[in-house]
């Protein structure tokens, strides 16, 4: 418990320490930031997304957009927060320009979508086999929600964000979050139960 | 305790179900619901359901950031971090620039009107008398500053433009 704490005050300071050297202009912290969150920052984006390189595409333009208003973060501010923001907005600008998708309507091709990093890789044990199985049927589903309940699930349970730093992603009220994450996540069940047998995802 | 009010506040739990599965009640709510949760086996099992599906939520791997994304981006938000840096640079240089050519400006006069006419025309100076051949000096002043930054811009951009 001590271990985990110290671990995570570690990651704290040194992401602070990071965004502090960053907002002074220094290289090798935007390369440090950028490795950091390479991975989450992706998969929120394909979350959004869907396709792979609009996704790559759109991680571009956040660091890119990162680097122009460094200097406008508030460093008393959570940093995530900030960078998810940052990310979304160009991201609901790339859907409303790209598809002319309503933030509330079902896009009717997301359903054949599954994410590239879903496939099984080499053998595994028949659990770990079952839960991967389970977790795509899951992603497919996810994938074939609206993206405003979409991205609350992912940010909730894909980024761990607490309610208050995904109402500060969305600018939404509490309410409003947790209203989206309730029914996001009815949505989600019924798309399972719709699509898959109850033993196939439970 | 009446049908009705068992049945609303039933349904004011069941609510309350996928948001357990996902954490985010507050402790007033978790505490109700455990109380409820004991003494109605359809919201256990329910809830049962809802955390299946919160596990399975988690358990999704994380796709990969291509490794060739991750360092392009690396390289050009750090050629971006760069010029914005630069460009700071040069306003803040701007801005110094401003100040000094105004206070060479105010300088320049009284040293212009000393080797002109001597220490006499500084003492018995009138502004009133002086203006017009104030404003003509500011403006000379002025019109070779602007000049002189034309010239500047220009061989920056043939610079850029080379580079």
């Amino acid at each position: 418990m001590i271990c985990e704490f110290a671990s995570a005050m570690e990651v704290a300071v040194g992401l602070d320490a990071d965004v502090a050297r960053l907002r002074r202009g220094d290289l090798e912290a935007l390369a440090a930031l950028v490795q950091r969150y390479q991975h989450r920052l992706y998969r929120y984006l394909l979350r959004l997304v869907r396709q792979p390189a609009e996704a790559e595409d759109l991680f571009q333009q956040t660091w890119l957009r990162v680097a122009s208003q460094i200097r406008r973060f508030d460093p008393r501010r959570n940093f995530d927060a900030w960078l998810f923001t940052l990310a979304r907005n160009l991201a609901i600008d790339h859907l409303r320009r790209a598809h002319l998708q309503s933030l509330d309507e079902h896009d009717e091709d997301g359903a054949t979508m599954t994410p590239a990093a879903l496939r099984a890789s080499g053998p595994a044990p028949i659990d770990v086999v079952m839960a991967h199985e389970r977790a795509r049927f899951v992603a497919a589903a996810l994938d074939d929600l609206p993206v405003l309940y979409r991205e609350v699930l992912a940010l909730r349970f894909e980024e761990e964000m607490k309610l208050e730093e995904i109402a500060e992603v969305l600018d939404a009220p509490l309410s409003t979050v947790k209203s989206r994450l309730r029914r996001g996540l009815e949505n989600l069940r019924g798309t399972l139960d719709a699509r898959f047998s109850r033993t196939e995802w439970q | 305790m009446s049908n009705a009010k068992k049945v609303n506040e039933h349904e004011k739990f069941r609510e309350l179900l996928p948001l357990a599965a996902a954490g985010v009640l507050d402790a007033s709510e978790e505490q109700q619901l455990a109380v409820h949760i004991g003494v109605c086996s359809d919201c256990a099992a329910s809830l049962d359901r809802w955390q299946q599906i919160g596990t399975n939520l988690r358990r999704i791997p994380t796709p990969q950031a291509p490794a060739a994304l991750v360092s392009r981006t690396v390289l050009l938000a750090q050629t971006r971090l760069t010029e914005e840096s630069s460009r700071r640079t040069e306003r803040r240089m701007m801005a110094m620039m401003l100040v000094f050519s105004w206070a060479l400006v105010a300088i320049s006069w009284p040293l212009a009107q000393l080797f002109a006419h001597g220490w006499e025309s500084l003492l018995g100076f009138s502004f009133e008398q002086g203006w017009e051949n104030f404003v003509i000096f500011t403006a000379f002043c002025w019109l070779a500053g602007a000049a002189a930054a034309i010239l500047l811009a220009m061989r920056r951009s043939r610079q850029r433009r080379f580079a």
